[in-house]
């Protein structure tokens, strides 16, 4: 019972110091449920089976995530407690003095920390259960799904999965504080409140030279990502430009505040204008004595950054990827090896069984040929060494893709007896055949050259798909007899496609939907004879939501939990900080320091305390991001701009409050002091 | 002569009605310009309360203290912060450096407070540290210094700004006898060359025989106060003894 009194009272008074521990936790907890309570958050909505299917890969993905999301919260809740307790060793000596055993301190702190816990996670999980609500919403709109009979749901399954992971953290960290109190001697807790006046200050020398080699190492490295990214061929270059960012951040944060302070004092009138020397020399000793955690809080937040700016950009660019690419309802395709053989009309084939032509207001067949001398290789002879990309180039006649093109709603195209067109929205290999087209890269095809007619290729696909993935096709003139070649040569070419696109009269969405179930999963999947794959509008929409919302939840998942983690380290340093500088503080009052001067130094010490890790974050990402973009490249770039404002949005919002709370908490603590 | 303080009648009550503790119980005296005035009296005898006071840093019960004339017990806010930062120099027993700056930029920082001019700053601060012997530490940081030096970085940072009065309150509490005698010897010697006028709390007569005159308090009242006058320090020194028995062994700490 006293135990109990003690621990509460200790929560009580020290609320002030606990009230960011506190939070995060509780927002940790949050997260965590929000996340894992998906499932049954999307239970109550109307889906289809398509959705459903992503609905449980997402929740596949995001409890396999959440492994690694609780490593990461467990790892942060056990160094802030244990900060905490470095923080309150003088407490338990004065216990220890007063008579009070090691065992009976571990009882005091087992208490509190069961206290702290239950509170957080009665309060955490409170306020995941209302913004999973929330979720449901947000789940209805991405999957344009009905929400007429919103209902209140609660997962028992999150629930207990959250208490689970977090009651192991809690276990560690009761374990990790006993062993702490355990092995300190009552001398050193007695002195823990005498800081040894540890004086972190380097060889200014030394930090120029430091800082120019972090300098160096960002500079190629960000060099070698973005415009020297196409040089880079594997996961292991790019690996290596990573090691390099990363040991550049170290050192950049090893020497900036020597850098700083060299500045600063160079600047006489600056330096010696009110607190101003105060005020660099604090910063700089702060940053030199959390040179590793001001190094890793910055990686966290340039994660968090790329995450979710990737994260939004695939799901905008998708959205408008869609508009744009897909511009047919149906498509259906199959492939012949042997021309001479049976078959080779998907026309024919939908009438043997039965289908209603006249559903469809319009459509195209056409034959897709791939040829010995039309490969990307050939294309790029001139201009690449060695491509990266190999494969064939697709061959469809000037006739074949004007009627294509009229299905689509598209321009027809018109090509000389010796030129061809060259399609392609692959961004990454489009700009490659640009420099070839420019060069007037000719083709052999069927024992005749061809020219280019464009210097620059066309950037469309010739199929329906979400993504720009169209790595080239040639259109080239009738007078090209491709088909008696591949008819000539069987074996030695891959054959040719059959590509069936259409459009649906008008009818209602039911309808269409019973047309759209009876194409897909009709007559042509039951039957393996005639290997036709079909692709509809709705599919493709469907399947390109659940690849958004994946992105969208998972990115946004990691980015919070990085976010919050990276954030509460940074408002822990700082309160500690700021109640071991009570004492000079007060100093400075006594020799007749304004408030408003200790106010206005204490704001600029915090925002840059703050402000360099996410600064050098967001220089990082300028960068990186960029590097996502390229590794993402099937997907378009438009909706990059609109995602990065919005993730920059919600990150500065959460560490603004963060930052808010830390500054006017440590303005408390060094207010508190007497004398 | 020049009065720098007078101090009228002032009062400091702690507690309330039932355990009502007085700190200071009228106590009235004056300083002149340039005196070297030591206060003693054993813990508790209100010598700390009669310095937070007189700093403004407490707020007295009753009574007035006047300041070159002007009664400090009525500024309010940061008028009291301007008052601390031009007219009033602090040197504190554990010296109170930051310890994140170097002893030129500790020293420096009384002035740039003030809004003094970086040239002006550099030129002062040497001089001063000149005068007390601290040059060859400038660059270095208070943990790379001794306790002798530290405190004299302090003096330095009182004095620079010519305050009209130096508060020490113990200042050689935390030294050796051989480090005291110094400082004590330069807080002498600055009292004489630039009229400084110090007000020396402490409860050590050796300290205390340094000075040009001794106020002693007991329970909050002044018991008595003598002049060195035309006596070396080692008369005046006996004399402050002499008081201290008188204080009934009260001071048993004196040597």
């Amino acid at each position: 019972m006293m135990h109990c009194k003690l621990a509460f009272r200790n929560i009580k008074k020290s609320i002030k110091d606990y009230i960011v521990y506190f939070a995060t936790l509780i927002l940790g907890i949050a997260i965590f449920y929000v996340f894992n309570a998906i499932d049954s958050q999307s239970a109550m909505l109307i889906l289809k089976d398509t959705q459903l299917d992503i609905i449980g890969l997402m929740t596949d993905v995001l409890s396999v995530v959440s492994v690694f999301v609780a490593f990461v919260l467990g790892f942060l809740i056990v160094y802030a407690s244990n900060f905490l307790m470095k923080h309150r060793k003088k407490e338990f000596a004065v216990y220890m003095l007063l008579g009070m055993s090691k065992r009976s301190i571990s009882a005091v702190i087992v208490v509190e920390t069961i206290f702290i816990g239950l509170i957080s996670l009665v309060v955490g999980l409170g306020l995941g259960i209302i913004a999973s609500q929330g979720m449901s919403v947000i789940i209805a709109n991405l999957f344009e799904a009905d929400m007429t009979k919103f209902q209140f749901t609660v997962s028992s399954q999150a629930i207990v999965k959250t208490l689970l992971y977090f009651l192991v953290m809690y276990g560690i960290v009761i374990v990790c504080d006993v062993f702490v109190v355990g092995k300190e001697r009552l001398i050193n807790l007695i002195n823990s409140g005498k800081r040894a006046e540890k004086n972190y200050a380097k060889n200014p020398f030394l930090c120029v030279i430091v800082f120019a080699a972090a300098c160096v190492l960002l500079g190629t490295a960000y060099y070698k990502v973005t415009a020297g990214v196409e040089d880079i061929s594997n996961m292991g270059d790019l690996g290596m430009q990573v090691v390099k960012g990363i040991i550049g951040t170290f050192m950049a944060f090893w020497s900036v505040s020597g850098m700083m302070i060299i500045l600063a004092e160079k600047n006489k009138r600056f330096y010696f204008k009110g607190l101003n020397a105060f005020s660099v020399k604090e910063l700089g000793n702060r940053i030199n004595s959390n040179v590793f955690s001001g190094g890793i809080i910055c990686l966290l937040l340039f994660f968090t950054i790329c995450i979710l700016s990737c994260s939004m950009a695939v799901k905008n660019s998708l959205n408008s990827a869609l508009t744009k690419n897909v511009q047919a309802d149906v498509q259906m395709y199959t492939h012949q090896d042997d021309l001479n053989g049976a078959g080779g009309s998907i026309v024919e084939c939908l009438e043997k069984n039965n289908m209603d032509m006249s559903k469809f207001s319009d459509w195209s067949e056409i034959y897709v040929y791939y040829i010995e001398g039309a490969s990307i290789e050939e294309l790029l002879k001139e201009t690449e060494s060695e491509p990266d990309f190999l494969g064939y180039l697709d061959i469809v006649t000037q006739s074949d893709y004007n009627k294509l093109a009229n299905t689509y709603g598209r321009d027809e195209v018109s090509v000389g007896d010796d030129e061809y067109i060259l399609l392609a929205n692959y961004s990454y290999m489009a700009d490659k055949y640009d420099a070839a087209l420019a060069s007037g890269a000719t083709l052999d095809i069927c024992g005749k050259t061809y020219r280019p007619k464009y210097d620059k290729c066309e950037r469309i696909s010739l199929v329906i798909e979400a993504e720009e993935a169209n790595t080239g096709v040639l259109i080239v003139p009738d007078t090209c007899d491709v088909e008696t070649y591949t008819k000539e040569h069987p074996g030695e070419t891959p054959g040719r496609g059959v590509m069936f696109t259409a459009n649906y009269a008008d009818m209602s969405d039911k309808e269409r939907d019973k047309w759209d179930e009876s194409l897909l999963n009709g007559v042509f999947r039951k039957s393996t004879e005639y290997g036709i794959s079909v692709d509809t509008r709705d599919k493709i929409y469907e399947a390109s939501v659940g690849l958004t919302v994946l992105f969208v939840f998972t990115g946004s998942y990691l980015g919070l939990v990085f976010l919050i983690s990276a954030a509460a380290i940074l408002a822990l340093k700082e309160l500690s900080n700021a109640s071991d500088n009570q004492g000079k503080y007060s100093v400075l009052r006594k020799i007749g320091v304004d408030e408003k001067m200790i106010n206005r130094s204490l704001l600029g010490q915090s925002a840059l305390f703050f402000g360099l890790p996410l600064g050098l974050a967001v220089i990082h990402s300028i960068f990186g991001i960029q590097t996502g973009v390229f590794m993402l490249s099937a997907f378009s770039r438009d909706g990059l701009t609109g995602a990065i404002i919005f993730s920059a949005a919600i990150i500065l919002m959460i560490y603004l409050i963060y930052f808010a709370v830390t500054y006017l908490c440590s303005k408390e603590i060094i207010k508190n002091n007497k004398n | 002569m020049n009065e720098i303080l007078k101090l009228e009648e002032v009062e400091k009550y702690y507690g309330g009605k039932i355990n009502l503790t007085k700190a200071l119980d009228k106590v009235s005296f004056r300083v002149d310009k340039a005196e070297f005035v030591g206060i003693m009296g054993s813990s508790g005898s209100g010598k700390t309360t009669l310095l937070n006071c007189i700093s403004t840093i407490d707020r007295v019960t009753a009574g007035h203290i006047f300041m070159e004339g002007e009664d400090i017990t009525g500024i309010k806010g940061n008028n009291l912060n301007k008052f601390r930062r031009e007219k009033l120099g602090f040197i504190f027993q554990d010296f109170n450096l930051l310890d994140t700056l170097t002893a030129f930029e500790n020293i420096s920082i009384a002035l740039s407070i003030q809004g003094v001019k970086a040239a002006e700053i550099e030129d002062r601060v040497k001089a001063m540290a000149a005068k007390l012997d601290i040059e060859d530490v400038m660059n270095k940081y208070p943990y790379q210094m001794s306790g002798g030096q530290k405190q004299r970085v302090a003096a330095a940072r009182a004095l620079i700004t010519s305050p009209s009065l130096v508060l020490a309150d113990e200042p050689t509490g935390a030294l050796d006898s051989k480090a005291s005698r110094y400082l004590l010897e330069s807080m002498e010697k600055l009292n004489r060359e630039l009229e400084a006028t110090i007000l020396m709390v402490t409860h050590d007569a050796f300290s205390a025989s340094y000075a040009s005159r001794v106020i002693f308090i007991k329970d909050g009242k002044i018991f008595s106060e003598i002049r060195k006058g035309n006596d070396t320090r080692k008369q005046f020194f006996d004399k402050i003894i002499e008081v201290v028995t008188m204080l009934g062994g009260n001071l048993n700490d004196a040597l």
